[in-house]
């Protein structure tokens, strides 16, 4: 892997959230990123992983939060980033107490509305112009919102839904989130249960988000599928078991 | 692994084991013990499961043509949910896993399947 100009991130793993967005972003606009949840292939050592890939990035992207100042790790990739003279580029996703030793060096500032900070981004990566302008173009069109609110903007649907231009999946070849395909199947067939087609179709709204590369909304889905898919497991199993002790009591006739 | 994980799992499998087992001895149509689906007993109508339970007891004493003519959607679904079982619990992702998983049970391949259940659960009350 060439990784020149790779950025790094380096974050607190509860601002997974935005960092995954950001990210995501980046990479569609073409710039090469490395994020360890992402780029560390399954069954690779972490430790060593994030080493490596620190050694050879140029630039280490730190997202700045009530939660990553206080963060060890964080703040040890930043020591090491700035001994080894590479670009040291602050977000600040939240107001928080910057570090004493990221003060004096220009950051992006997210903690107001997102555009904004996309803008001063693209000055502070010093991106390329194609990049920088392929990033104005992914994040302009939406409404600018405010940090908590960005389901939308990324919902934004891709032409067409089906086409995995996602990058988490070709990139990292990750496992979509369980559809719950198979159990509303089965429920469906056993227990003569409408309910178990709302699960079905929960299954496909799963699949279409993950291709779209949404993983927030794929996982919501995968949530909602489950649920359906587990109330009419009980529901069926109770109505049978209503329906057998009628039976056996003779208060219906199945014939 | 975890304890309490374990012991569920374990249940599940031998209230499978012991359900296998009655449906494979003994056949439904002729037993009181299986009764019929609620379903048509309140509307006359076969649903899309309807027909599963004796599907089941043929296929366990392998006989697929009788099974094919209690269910025959039970009967073809079979070796589909098994493949499924199999790609969601025991296959570990890799660029081949994704590609088949994306045929066999991506969104094109999950609207194939609710509009057979669907036209299945019709037809079989027209003809």
């Amino acid at each position: 892997m060439d990784s020149e100009n790779t950025i790094f991130f380096s974050y607190s793993r509860d601002d997974s959230e935005f960092v995954l967005d950001l990210a995501k972003n980046l990479r569609q606009a073409g710039a090469k990123i490395w994020l360890d949840q992402l780029d560390i292939k399954p069954g690779a050592r972490w430790d060593s992983s994030i080493e490596k890939a620190l050694a050879k990035s140029k630039t280490l992207l730190v997202v700045l939060s009530e939660a990553s100042v206080i963060s060890h790790n964080v703040m040890d990739e930043v020591s090491y980033a700035l001994e080894e003279n590479k670009a040291v580029v602050p977000i600040l996703m939240e107001k928080c107490e910057i570090p004493f030793r990221l003060r004096r060096l220009q950051y992006a500032d997210f903690s107001g509305d997102y555009k904004t900070g996309v803008k001063t981004l693209i000055d502070a990566l010093n991106l390329d112009k194609e990049v920088a302008k392929n990033l104005a173009d992914v994040t302009t069109d939406k409404p600018a919102k405010p940090i908590k609110k960005k389901e939308e903007r990324i919902t934004q649907p891709p032409h067409d839904s089906e086409k995995p231009q996602n990058f988490i999946q070709d990139k990292n070849n990750q496992k979509p989130p369980k559809t719950w395909l198979v159990e509303s199947i089965i429920v469906t067939l056993f227990c003569c249960l409408p309910l178990g087609i709302v699960g079905i179709i929960n299954a496909t709204k799963v699949e279409s988000r993950f291709y779209a590369g949404d993983l927030k909304e794929a996982n919501r889905y995968s949530a909602d599928a489950k649920k359906w898919t587990t109330i009419s497991f009980w529901t069926g199993l109770v109505i049978w078991v209503l329906y057998i002790f009628a039976v056996a009591s003779g208060i219906v006739n199945e014939y | 692994m975890n304890i309490n994980k374990f012991f569920t799992t374990l249940f599940g499998i031998g209230i499978l084991l012991v359900l296998l087992g009655l449906y494979k001895y003994y056949n439904p149509i002729s037993s009181m013990y299986f009764p019929r689906c609620p379903f048509r007993v309140l509307t006359g109508l076969q649903c899309s499961g309807c027909g599963s339970q004796r599907a089941i007891h043929h296929l366990l004493n392998f006989e697929l043509l009788k099974a094919s003519k209690e269910n025959l959607l039970l009967v073809i679904a079979t070796p589909y949910l098994a493949t499924g079982l199999f790609f969601e619990y025991l296959s570990k992702p890799n660029e081949t896993y994704l590609k088949w998983r994306k045929i066999l049970f991506g969104r094109k391949a999950i609207f194939i399947i609710l509009l057979t259940i669907v036209s299945f659960g019709v037809i079989r009350n027209l003809f």
